[in-house]
């Protein structure tokens, strides 16, 4: 009963102080309404104050009541004498909370902002939201989803918001009810900024990979992987202008196979800047970089950096990337990578081309080896000299042109599978020739063919076992006929 | 007619150490297997080949830990080594493995089993 009859005289109190309204009220105003004597009153007042329900100013010796709008905002604007002991506690904690606190009222007004939000926008209590996180001067549904819980149609909101400094802001947000029946929003805000960063690098590093597969499987040529790379990189990197250069190390020269970006039509010295700068990268085997706006950065001995100015004022340009293409031992060429005035590259967007080079560096090496073995591929194949190759087992597994012409088949497949004795007179002797380069890696004899017509040639054989990685896996004979 | 030349194959793939063995076995050499640096060196305190077939990229011992060693012991100065493997050329330049003057070749996977009776002839 008690303690219904202390409530409301709570009630009571707070409805008084509401009635003054404006300015709030003084003791003796309070006092007078509710008929309570000061002693009385004021142990009211500070049991109601204790609980946020209330909060005064003080004025001269006065002390001028009113109701508590916000009571986070209450306990923080008490100076440290003025605060209980749970306030002192409760304010700490808030503070210093590791995720930022974040109070409005409903006009957008910031009630209170913990030291996490001070650290990064200042002191901005009283300021609206909008213009603080997103420097817009008006309020617009598409800033902030917090827009919903003022307005009603959510209770609760979860967003990911960038705000006007480019930082990335998880913020949670919901309504909550003051004493005096108005609404407040607090929300809980992190800056995710540099987790977002690392996962979208981590993405884009994934993406960048499985472009440059697909890529390397798809394309035939170098010419045709360089191309595609230079796309895919801009795709995911933003920049201006790209240049893939593969170096030829007998030659000690570097070859242009792809751009991207370039004016058409360009007659300057540009590409002799670029291949001098890209040269200076491969023999260096390290990033070259120019930033032309600041010069603490890229500095580099005068020559080069002459040259880097030139090509500078050719395609007005803030910076260049120089990036030697290597695999563990070998120098394939250099990725130049050229941005125009006023854009940058990202720190993180430089590690990842970095990160991406040697697996550039590998696809060309392997596009290189494949061109390689076409060309000695084809040179057996234009060969005049019949040659083959077998399994261990003895099968044709390949021949060329000229065996082919010489014994007369016109289609492979009359040929390929066959055991290779079928192809000389006396078969058994061509059992004991492949025994013998199982045994002893090597043969070299005399043996006669035995053509598709039944015609038959002399011919001296020389054949040899192959060994892989893994072991002998094919033998290869090449055949002379005697004349 | 002159004595035997007697070859060590150093490989850590069986099928390799096996095959090139009973091959120069075939063709008149005497073998010594290995299949690692640490038992590359521990057969080499027994024995001295005339020739080293090495593989480069093996478990254990780097092989230029295993050419340190050889260099370092006036016992091995008569080796001759032929490098046999996967790893290419300039990665091995790189690596600095063929500055040894006993390093006499260079034979890349796959390769025909001429290639390497050629280079062993070579080494006389």
């Amino acid at each position: 009963m008690k303690v219904k009859a202390e409530e409301e005289i709570y009630s009571k109190i707070i409805d008084v102080i509401q009635d003054i309204g404006g300015i709030g009220a003084t003791i003796e105003e309070i006092s007078k309404a509710v008929q309570l004597g000061r002693h009385t009153l004021s142990k009211y007042l500070n049991h109601l104050r204790a609980d946020g329900r209330i909060t005064y100013k003080q004025i001269g010796r006065a002390k001028i009541w009113s109701v508590s709008k916000s009571p986070l905002q209450h306990i923080f604007l008490l100076s440290e004498e003025e605060k209980t002991y749970t306030e002192k506690i409760f304010s700490r904690i808030l503070s210093y909370m590791p995720e930022g606190i974040l109070i409005l009222d409903f006009d957008y007004n910031i009630l209170f902002m913990n030291r996490y939000l001070t650290a990064l926008y200042g002191d901005c209590i009283g300021q609206k939201y909008y213009h603080v996180f997103f420097g817009s001067a008006h309020q617009r549904q598409t800033l902030s989803r917090i827009a919903e819980v003022i307005d009603g149609s959510s209770e609760e909101v979860e967003s990911r918001e960038e705000d006007k400094d480019g930082r990335i802001l998880d913020i949670k947000a919901r309504r909550v009810e003051n004493p005096d029946g108005s609404f407040s929003v607090i929300a809980i805000i992190h800056d995710v900024t540099e987790k977002v960063k690392y996962e979208q690098r981590i993405k884009n590093l994934s993406e960048l990979h499985r472009l440059l597969g697909e890529s390397v499987n798809r394309s035939y040529t170098i010419h045709q992987l360089c191309s595609t790379i230079l796309k895919n990189l801009r795709d995911v990197i933003s920049f201006d202008f790209g240049d893939i250069l593969i170096y030829d190390p007998v030659k000690d020269m570097l070859f242009s196979y792809a751009q991207i970006g370039y004016p058409v039509g360009e007659t300057s010295g540009a590409e002799e800047w670029k291949r001098r700068i890209a040269m200076e990268a491969i023999h260096r085997k390290e990033v070259i970089f120019f930033d032309f706006f600041d010069s603490r950065k890229g500095m580099v001995e005068l020559e080069l950096a002459q040259t880097a100015f030139r090509l500078a004022g050719e395609y007005n340009l803030q910076e260049v990337y120089a990036i030697p293409l290597k695999t563990k031992g070998e120098l394939h060429g250099a990725l130049l990578i050229l941005t125009s005035s006023g854009r940058t590259i990202s720190e993180e967007d430089r590690s990842l081309l970095e990160g991406v080079s040697e697996a550039i560096a590998g696809g060309i090496a392997k596009i290189k080896a494949e061109e390689e073995w076409r060309l000695k591929a084809n040179a057996i194949r234009i060969s005049t000299q019949p040659i083959f190759m077998t399994n261990l087992e003895g099968n044709q597994t390949y021949v060329n042109h000229a065996f082919m012409e010489m014994w007369g088949y016109k289609a492979e497949r009359e040929v390929l599978g066959r055991h290779c004795s079928s192809f000389w007179k006396d078969e058994a002797k061509a059992e004991d020739v492949l025994t013998t380069v199982r045994e002893k890696g090597t043969w070299e004899g005399d043996l006669t063919a035995l053509r598709k017509d039944g015609s038959e040639f002399n011919a001296r054989l020389s054949a040899s076992l192959i060994i892989g990685k893994k072991g002998p896996f094919q033998l290869v004979a090449a055949v002379t006929p005697h004349v | 007619m002159g004595e035997r030349k007697t070859i060590m194959i150093v490989d850590d793939e069986p099928d390799v150490l096996l095959s090139v063995g009973q091959i120069l076995e075939a063709n008149n050499y005497r073998t010594i297997k290995a299949k690692d640096g640490h038992e590359c060196l521990e057969k080499l305190k027994e024995e001295i080949p005339d020739v080293l077939l090495l593989d480069i990229m093996m478990p254990g011992l780097t092989s230029k830990e295993i050419l340190n060693a050889i260099e370092k012991d006036s016992r091995f100065a008569g080796i001759k080594i032929i490098f046999l493997t996967a790893v290419h050329m300039l990665e091995a330049e790189e690596e600095d493995l063929l500055a040894l003057k006993q390093v006499v070749d260079f034979i890349g996977k796959p390769f025909t089993m001429r290639e390497l009776l050629d280079a062993i002839e070579k080494t006389d």
